[in-house]
């Protein structure tokens, strides 16, 4: 987990450090710019560019969030630059999505990571319930799916989403968060 | 509302947890404000976006692009601070950045009156002390072309300051050659060792090794403390090092061993071959490239991938850094210039530097190097130094923040 005394290590000059972070955080971020540009090098390229930014920066940073939501306007201000440098630059600015369309992905860029890094770390016959009863599958399919009693579908999954809100916490800790960053 | 909030709650609601009223508000309000808003609900509460997530993810190596990244980082950091080092001295002087040649610079056009120049720290030199087995001492340094050994099957020659032994040609009484030499650096010192199977060891300031004369038995075994490089002979015999607390157990290598009197701390770094370390009960297979830290008190055991130019580098007669903490640099360096450091504060440590330093140059023109980055301010009383992070100064944001986006 990246936190905020990770980011002021990273402020420091700690390139492996940086490193962890990249491992972290580069995957959501290359979806989001594939979402923007469906072209696989060109996002490759951007994710680059972007932590590049943010290392040549960092001394600005000394919490998790801002650098998060930094590599985020980044990666779509790379991606226009990218648009406006074409020579079909019409063309492709045409098709880029507008101011709402983009915050709308991060969000869905977002919610993807975190619903994924929740669910990962959960034992593997539990994540498999779990995906399922968020695909909409009720317990009794689940069970007869799986091929397990339906008392312990039932089990895995009380127990399984204990541990996810125990990693999503609420939003009172997160909107203090936030102002703290601001 | 922010995004981030907005993602957190739709997280939460999909991974089943209960939302709260106000988060219910939010979420709720978010979602009548725009069709978009409706519509990005709706994918992310999809199974199909979580299915693109995953297949889009999967195209994307994040091991060769952290790589292809630090490569950019680290090629580009050095860049900067050889460009930092350079602009404090004329031009035609930058082209080596070797320190050393800093200090010999005519100084008065500085306006800067330093702390460090009434205190010259000169650099160590070549000097050893041996000790055979009977008790004799040898002073060994100074450039001598001495034969050493009276007779017998070995030749110990003490040139060009290194002490090597050889067995005579054609003598068959290797057997009976068996017995015990040191040789010991004292602070501010160090020495070349040439072993009688064709090993060569570096040894740094304030070290001592033992070692038999020659290798009669199964095996090649010594005692170290302190820090030496080590160019091991391929051979068929192991080749063991005894340090305090550790065994490194070699396989034809090049690899540098620190075990300071005095130190908790065990530090072997790998530069070619394979070796085996053994501390308490475990044993760590290292790979080139690799270093093992092993502190004798706590017991703990870490390896890690490192540039082992940063601790090996010393043997070439320079010392190289990046990106390195005040605390590593110093405790690199403070055996050699015979230097005690003092901290105020942890922060002070912590703070990094880069930059490539003569061995054989006075420590005054790393001290230089360090308050050129107007980062950090020293004092300095005979062998000690105090070091504090600047307070009224802006640091150095110039270093850090260029290119604006």
């Amino acid at each position: 987990m990246i936190d905020d005394n990770h980011i002021q290590r990273i402020a420091s000059g700690n390139t492996s450090l940086f490193g962890e972070l990249f491992a972290s955080w580069s995957e959501p971020m290359y979806y989001y710019a594939m979402k923007l540009t469906g072209d696989h090098d060109l996002s490759r390229e951007v994710i680059q560019e972007s932590f590049i930014a943010y290392w040549n920066n960092r001394a600005a940073f000394n919490s998790a969030l801002p650098v998060r939501a930094f590599l985020y306007a980044i990666i779509r201000k790379q991606v226009y630059k990218h648009a406006r440098d074409e020579r079909n630059h019409r063309r492709v600015l045409e098709q880029m999505p507008g101011e709402e369309e983009t915050s709308n992905m991060i969000i869905i860029t977002e919610v993807n990571r975190q619903v994924r890094e929740a669910v990962r770390d959960l034992p593997a016959r539990t994540r498999e319930i779990i995906e399922r009863c968020m695909d909409g599958l009720k317990a009794e399919e689940i069970a007869l799916e799986m091929d397990v009693s339906i008392n312990t579908v039932k089990t895995l999954k009380k127990n399984g989403y204990k541990a996810l809100r125990e990693k999503l916490g609420h939003l009172r800790f997160l909107l203090f968060l936030l102002s703290i960053t601001r | 509302m922010n995004n981030f909030t907005i993602a957190r709650i739709i997280a939460r609601e999909i991974t089943g947890g209960a939302l709260t009223g106000e988060e219910e508000q939010i979420l709720v309000a978010w979602r009548a404000s725009s069709p978009a808003n409706e519509a990005c609900y709706m994918e992310c509460k999809s199974h199909r976006s979580r299915e693109e997530y995953t297949r889009i993810v999967a195209r994307f190596h994040v091991k060769e692009e952290r790589e292809r990244l630090l490569r950019r980082v680290r090629r580009g950091t050095l860049w900067r601070l050889y460009r930092r080092v350079a602009v404090a001295i004329p031009a035609a002087a930058a082209i080596l950045l070797l320190v050393g040649y800093l200090a010999r610079l005519p100084r008065d056009a500085s306006p800067r009156a330093s702390a460090i120049e009434a205190n010259i720290l000169p650099p160590g030199s070549s000097k050893a002390i041996l000790l055979v087995e009977d008790g004799q001492l040898v002073m060994l340094g100074g450039n001598g072309d001495k034969l050493l050994s009276r007779g017998g099957p070995v030749r110990v020659k003490d040139t060009n300051n290194t002490l090597a032994y050889s067995l005579v040609e054609g003598d068959d009484a290797i057997e009976s050659a068996a017995g015990y030499n040191a040789l010991r650096t004292p602070a501010g010192g160090e020495y070349r060792l040439a072993l009688a199977d064709g090993t060569l060891v570096h040894l740094n300031a304030g070290t001592e090794i033992r070692y038999p004369v020659t290798f009669a038995g199964e095996t090649r075994e010594m005692e170290l403390s302190g820090e030496a490089y080590f160019e091991v002979a391929g051979d068929a015999r192991p080749f063991i090092l005894h340090v305090p607390g550790a065994t490194i157990r070699v396989l034809g290598t090049s690899f540098n061993a620190k075990a300071e009197a005095g130190q908790s701390l065990v530090v072997a770094t790998l530069e070619k071959g394979s070796v085996e370390v053994t501390c308490g009960r475990e044993s760590h297979l290292l790979t080139p490239g690799e270093q093992l830290i092993y502190d004798r008190e706590s017991g703990s055991v870490e390896t890690r991938v490192v540039e082992t130019r940063f601790y090996t580098s010393w043997k070439d007669g320079y010392y190289y850094f990046e990106e390195t903490p005040l605390e590593e640099i110093l405790g690199m360096v403070s055996a050699w210039y015979g230097i005690r450091v003092t901290y105020a504060g942890e922060q002070v440590k912590r703070i990094t530097f880069s930059g490539l330093l003569n061995r054989y140059s006075e420590m005054n023109a790393l001290l230089d190097m360090f308050e050129e980055t107007n980062e950090v301010s020293l004092s300095i009383q005979g062998k000690e130094i105090a070091i504090s992070k600047k307070e009224t100064g802006q640091g150095n944001p110039a270093a850090r923040q260029r290119e604006p986006l």
